[in-house]
């Protein structure tokens, strides 16, 4: 009989144990080779020992398991293991693709193991198309917009509430960040702020100003050629460019 | 004048200013000579100057007290008695100004005119100065009521969307109370794994997970927690993140002992430990350090969650349970309470919690 070989990868000890121990009772013949508590360690170990399958845990420090298996998925049959992913187990048996949940239910584990000995002569399936999908379901909805900013406010690196922010100007390499208290600088062009933010909450009113909506007290008219806002919280006025003055035609 | 008044004004001021305005002014000067021109063919005891410069003057001060009162009807009806005899001064005044002007036209030396006619002018004058007075006190009477009655209904609306932002507060805050799935999981797989064979650890364990799921209930029937029980929750919590990352995670958590009973918005400070773990600890192979301590400082009531892991990122989307702390922090204490995010030296992640504390 081939000897037949395994990986482990969890960032948490007492998993790895758990499913080793799992294991010899269900496979006792099954080699386990390595153990990884990374994704990285995982994928050099897979490199190193060639095992015949991978037994991944996906939320893992460095790569996921979901980005391990995408290296590891051509030499190596990969068994998912998670705890719980509301929106990836429809797509695990959409795509037939092996995984455990965590608590590990050894009658689950009994199957899964059949399976992979069944199939242990055919190549890995091709898992490329299927880890895409994966990756953006398990991917929170997370961050449609940006909502808090990364800057230094005088001597600290601090993380702020988009909704405090007055404005952004971008400032030669720089872009200020203006609150009402405090002023700080970023890297991030403007034109990428603008990609990143909530168009109904920030409004462009010139080249290098992006104004927080929340925050127009007034808008006044200077004449036919120039418009200014007057802020909430600020006491200067910003400029308004005559492009974007129809921003303004209801207010 | 207040806010209201004042835009009031200023909307008039916009819709009457320019074309439209002297338009209208015109067309009333036009009105005011054909009645001067009237007055003056009807009798013969003023010329049509002084018939004009009479009519004129009553018009606009007509307008000017109406004007006045309109919008400044607050301080009318405030201070009603100084309006009137303010009032009635400047009628008697302009009576005798007018008449001794009127003397002197006539040839008459203005003293001895005045000496003649002095009660007819100021009875005139002091009528006048009633009549404007009692007309601008019903106008100020009449716009005090709409008043008063636009502030209340202005009260009455934000006192509405006061107590609907408070319903989605607490709907939010039953959502927040719920207990992760992966945490709940993975911690009874780790159960499960000690008790095939550390049974007195298992045991520790479920001890730990019992006392975080009691700390949590409440949540579910009660609006409101104390600071006790939420430190009581983290304190499970960490208990049981050390039980299954070992050597990755060392923690400590301090409270002032007397601070325990103090009501306190419940799963703020829990979702930052919570973000420590996740985003600090959790993504670093060697793991790292949480502290935790809450205090009372000069009157506030200040937590600080700081942990040595990963870091602040460089922008971060709305998943992460900040925005709700915030959102929860701004409806109950509005600016009194403050959340300040800051990088930890030499690395990892501080949230600075302040907000006010009952004696």
């Amino acid at each position: 009989m081939p000897r037949v070989t395994a990986l482990i990868a969890d960032d948490e000890v007492l998993m790895r144990a758990n499913l080793r121990e799992q294991l010899a009772l269900v496979w006792p013949e099954l080699e386990i080779v390595a153990e990884a508590a990374d994704g990285d360690e995982a994928v050099a170990l897979c490199a190193q020992h060639r095992p015949d399958v991978a037994f991944l845990d996906i939320r893992m420090p460095g790569r996921t398991g979901l980005d391990a298996a995408l290296e590891i998925g051509d030499q190596a049959r990969v068994v998912f293991v998670t705890a719980y992913e509301e929106h990836a187990l429809a797509a695990f048996e959409a795509g037939a693709v092996d995984y455990l949940l965590k608590p590990i239910d050894q009658e689950r584990l009994a199957q899964t193991v059949d399976r992979i000995r069944r199939n242990l002569r055919q190549p890995p399936e091709e898992l490329e198309g299927l880890l895409a999908d994966l990756r953006r379901t398990i991917k929170p909805a997370d961050a449609r917009y940006m909502r808090w900013i990364k800057a230094s406010v005088g001597r600290e690196l601090r993380l702020l509430s988009i909704d405090d922010v007055i404005y952004f100007q971008s400032d030669t390499k720089y872009t200020r960040v203006v609150l009402a208290q405090a002023e700080a600088l970023i890297r991030t062009p403007l034109k990428e702020l603008l990609a990143e933010l909530d168009p109904e909450k920030f409004w462009q009113i010139h080249r290098g100003t992006l104004v927080n909506v929340a925050a127009i007290a007034s808008v006044s008219r200077d004449g036919l050629e120039k418009q200014s806002v007057h802020l909430r919280g600020r006491p200067e006025k910003l400029a308004v460019s005559r492009q974007f003055f129809h921003l303004f035609r209801q207010m | 004048m207040g806010a209201i008044e004042r835009d009031q004004m200023r909307r008039f001021l916009r819709r009457w200013s320019g074309k439209r305005g002297w338009l209208q002014f015109a067309l009333v000067v036009g009105w005011n000579t054909l009645v001067a021109v009237a007055i003056a063919s009807w009798t013969a005891k003023l010329s049509f100057l002084e018939a004009m410069s009479i009519v004129n003057l009553f018009v606009f001060s007509l307008a000017g007290v109406v004007f006045g009162a309109w919008f400044g009807f607050r301080k009318y009806a405030r201070k009603f008695m100084r309006t009137l005899l303010l009032m009635m001064a400047f009628a008697i005044g302009g009576a005798f100004l007018g008449a001794g002007s009127s003397g002197w036209l006539h040839g008459e030396s203005i003293a001895q005119f005045l000496r003649a006619n002095w009660v007819p002018v100021l009875a005139a004058g002091a009528i006048t100065g009633f009549a404007l007075a009692a007309l601008s006190a019903l106008i100020a009477h009449l716009r005090n009521r709409e008043y008063v009655s636009l502030t209340e209904r202005l009260r009455l609306e934000s006192r509405q969307e006061q107590l609907s932002r408070q319903m989605a507060e607490t709907r939010l805050h039953l959502l927040q109370a719920q207990i992760e799935p992966h945490f709940l999981f993975n911690t009874l797989a780790s159960a499960q794994q000690l008790a095939a064979g550390k049974a007195p650890e298992a045991a520790q364990l479920l001890g730990h997970l019992t006392r975080f799921l009691r700390a949590a209930m409440p949540r579910w029937r009660e609006g409101e927690a104390t600071l006790g029980q939420e430190i009581e929750l983290i304190a499970a919590y960490l208990a049981i993140m050390q039980t299954r990352l070992g050597a990755r995670l060392s923690y400590s958590v301090e409270m002032q002992p007397d601070l325990g009973l103090l009501p306190f918005p419940s799963a703020i400070l829990m979702t930052l430990v919570e973000n420590a773990i996740k985003h600090g600890i959790e993504p670093l192979k060697e793991g790292g350090e949480i502290r935790i301590a809450v205090e009372r400082a000069g009157g506030r009531l200040v937590a600080v969650v700081a942990d040595t892991g990963a870091g602040l990122a460089e922008t971060v989307g709305g998943g992460v349970g900040l925005d709700n702390i915030r959102e929860r922090l701004k409806v109950r204490y509005g600016d009194a309470a403050t959340l300040k995010l800051a990088a930890n030296e030499p690395r990892g992640f501080i949230a600075h919690l302040e907000m006010p504390c009952p004696e």
